[in-house]
């Protein structure tokens, strides 16, 4: 079972082009514009040379990639001037993505990455343009090599068919709450705030003075309208991002199958899986929804709650714990009791959300004590984004130990809600503390690390009532 | 080493030379700070003035509260090793307790600085997947003991599942 050296299909390197254009584009035009203000002739040929250099690199970088299906591993090979020689050993392989264009699809080619839990950064393998029969192929040396080894350990679990998809009223009422627009405007802003040195003064004075004329209440107008366009924008964005979303359950893996112009295919293997984490925005808990994601074992470096993977964007509260029971038999999603927190919790997190809220206000009017209106708005800012998360976090905050293997725990993060479901197995340490004044009052905090990405995942809860602190400890022990 | 352990008292020492070091950093940012007025005539002196006031009582207040914690934070700095968990308990008005299973240990580093060798002491660093937890010395024979002991249930405790 080897095959031949095979290359791509060249419709890979219409891709290499777009990535290289893409990813020079920007830095090449600002260069341009500098050297050449006045002469189009010689903007002209230095673009037509950058262009052919690029092809003949794009070229060059095709024809030197080949990959190779060995019986234990494949073995990819590429490289223009550093040769590189990659050998990924099928047991290795954590993840398998596959993404897909819509105008690929005629032609049944699609881009195939292998994630291993190597610490390299970004996926271990990316073929840019294979057929779709390789994943298969792909797959089917995997369960050769796996095969072996399920001879020696008979008791393995198998789960075949699960499967879940949203339905259009689910991924509506998501995209509509998703909060992301918010996140494109600063992007956008971000870029205004650069390109603001780069527009010559002239310009900007005779925008200015446009805009005083029109009033502020045209500009409050316009600046909805923009925040409309974006939000829609964000909408359509999530709707064909997440479009058809479909999770399958085989053997040991997730399959997620989604999107409308670009399909995407993940496979995720069960036991990079850490734990399982359930998030609901506080617009979202009024529409009875939430979102399933997964703490995993993966190459990523972003930031903490980015790398999780989204294993369901949206899904009924209702439906939840049918949800959990299907693809998480283990969980005991039944055995979850719900009481409401102490008084106390509710008195500590919301003095310390009123003192720290308190000196920010004091500091900030006494440098701004003449606009007033400022400090009102700060003040106002400070009861929305401090006393009220402190509020939601001790309504929210509880720890309980489900049964031998599982440990529930639900927290917040600013209005956000997260319910987690660790395994015992996965928790790398816990930290209890306990200042002496809290420990009269029989109260105490508990932190629990685990692994998630290349690196940490900090859960803490604060507090609780030491009786349910130490059922923990005493669980974990 | 089935009980509750505290550092040893060298450790103590340790700390003061470490204390004494801090202040000497300060120390350095102080005296840099009298320079500086010299090359920049321009910049008003009343800034470096304040810079000064605070760099100096900083060191003297880091150096302080360094020296006088070193009994509070000995007396109340223990660990615990046991087949299943390594503990480490620390502080009296701010009590932490970490619990981390031998099992999660990936391994277990030894480190010497200079400072360490003179009284011949060795921090141990105990890594987990996910993250390190430190003993901020221990005696060099003692040290080689633990090692070896964490590492043989680590690998005991594997052998199980």
């Amino acid at each position: 079972m080897i095959s031949k050296p095979r290359r791509l299909h060249p419709a890979a390197i219409i891709f290499y082009l777009y990535k290289e254009f893409k990813s020079i584009i920007v830095s090449l035009a600002i260069l341009f514009l500098a050297i050449f203000r006045n002469s189009l002739m010689k903007i002209v040929i230095a673009i037509s040379v950058t262009a052919v250099i690029v092809i003949i690199y794009c070229l060059l970088k095709y024809f030197t990639f080949s990959y190779q299906l060995l019986e234990h591993e494949i073995l990819v090979k590429s490289g223009v001037f550093v040769k590189k020689v990659n050998h990924v050993p099928y047991d290795r392989i954590q993840n398998i993505t596959t993404n897909q264009w819509f105008f690929l699809k005629p032609f049944g080619l699609e881009e195939l990455e292998i994630e291993t839990a190597g610490h390299s950064e970004g996926p271990e393998v990316s073929l840019a343009a294979v057929s779709v029969k390789l994943k298969n192929e792909l797959n089917m040396y995997r369960k050769h090599v796996n095969t072996e080894d399920i001879s020696k350990n008979v008791s393995r679990e198998t789960f075949l068919g699960e499967s879940y998809s949203i339905t259009w009223k689910e991924l509506l009422k998501f995209s509509l709450t998703s909060p992301a627009f918010l996140s494109g405007l600063l992007v956008v802003l971000a870029i205004y705030g650069k390109i603001q040195n780069g527009i010559s003064k002239q310009v900007y004075k005779l925008a200015a003075d446009e805009m005083q004329h029109l009033g502020i209440f045209l500009m409050i107008l316009g600046l909805v309208i923009v925040l409309l366009i974006f939000y829609v924008i964000s909408v359509f964005v999530l709707i064909a991002k997440y479009y058809h979303f479909n999770l399958v359950k085989d053997n040991d893996q997730f399959q997620m199958k989604y999107g409308l112009f670009k399909t995407k295919r993940t496979t995720i293997s069960m036991n990079r899986v850490q734990a399982v984490v359930i998030k609901q925005t506080l617009l979202r808990r009024f529409l009875k929804i939430a979102s399933v994601k997964l703490v995993i074992i993966s190459n990523s470096k972003k930031e903490d709650t980015e790398k999780d993977i989204i294993i369901m964007p949206v899904i009924e509260m209702a439906e939840l714990d049918k949800f959990l029971q299907q693809f998480f038999p283990h969980i005991p999603v039944e055995k979850v009791k719900t009481y409401s927190a102490s008084k106390k919790t509710y008195y500590y997190d919301l003095r310390n959300a009123i003192i720290i809220g308190a000196i920010a206000d004091i500091i900030f009017a006494i440098f701004t004590f003449k606009i007033v209106w400022l400090w009102i708005a700060f003040i106002v800012l400070t009861i929305v984004f401090v006393v009220i998360p402190a509020y939601l976090k001790a309504k929210r905050t509880t720890i309980s130990v489900l049964d031998d293997n599982f440990l529930y725990l639900k927290n917040n993060k600013l209005f956000t809600k997260n319910i987690y479901y660790i395994p015992k197995s996965s928790i790398q340490l816990v930290e209890r503390r306990q200042s002496i004044w809290l420990k009269r009052k029989l109260f105490a905090h508990l932190k629990i690390s685990c692994r998630s990405g290349v690196g940490e995942r900090i859960i803490i809860v604060k507090y609780l009532p030491v009786k349910l602190i130490d059922e923990v400890v005493r669980w974990y022990k | 080493m089935d009980k509750v352990e505290k550092l040893p008292s060298e450790i103590k020492t340790i700390w003061k030379i470490n204390a004494f070091f801090d202040f000497f950093i300060f120390l350095i940012i102080f005296i840099v700070l009298l320079f500086l007025p010299m090359l920049f005539p321009t910049v008003a002196g009343g800034f470096f003035k304040v810079s000064q006031i605070v760099v100096g009582i900083l060191a003297v207040l880091v150096l302080v509260s360094e020296l006088v914690l070193i009994t509070y934070r000995w007396n109340f700095w223990t660990y615990y090793i046991d087949e299943r968990q390594v503990e480490l308990h620390k502080g009296f008005f701010f009590r932490k307790q970490v619990i981390i299973p031998i099992a999660r240990v990936q391994n277990v580093t030894l480190k010497q600085g200079p400072i360490l060798r003179i009284k011949d002491l060795q921090k141990i660093i105990i890594v987990t997947a996910a993250g390190q937890s430190e003993i901020e010395g221990i005696k060099s024979t003692q040290a080689e003991e633990l090692k070896e002991i964490i590492m043989k249930l680590a690998q005991e405790a594997k052998n199980d599942i």
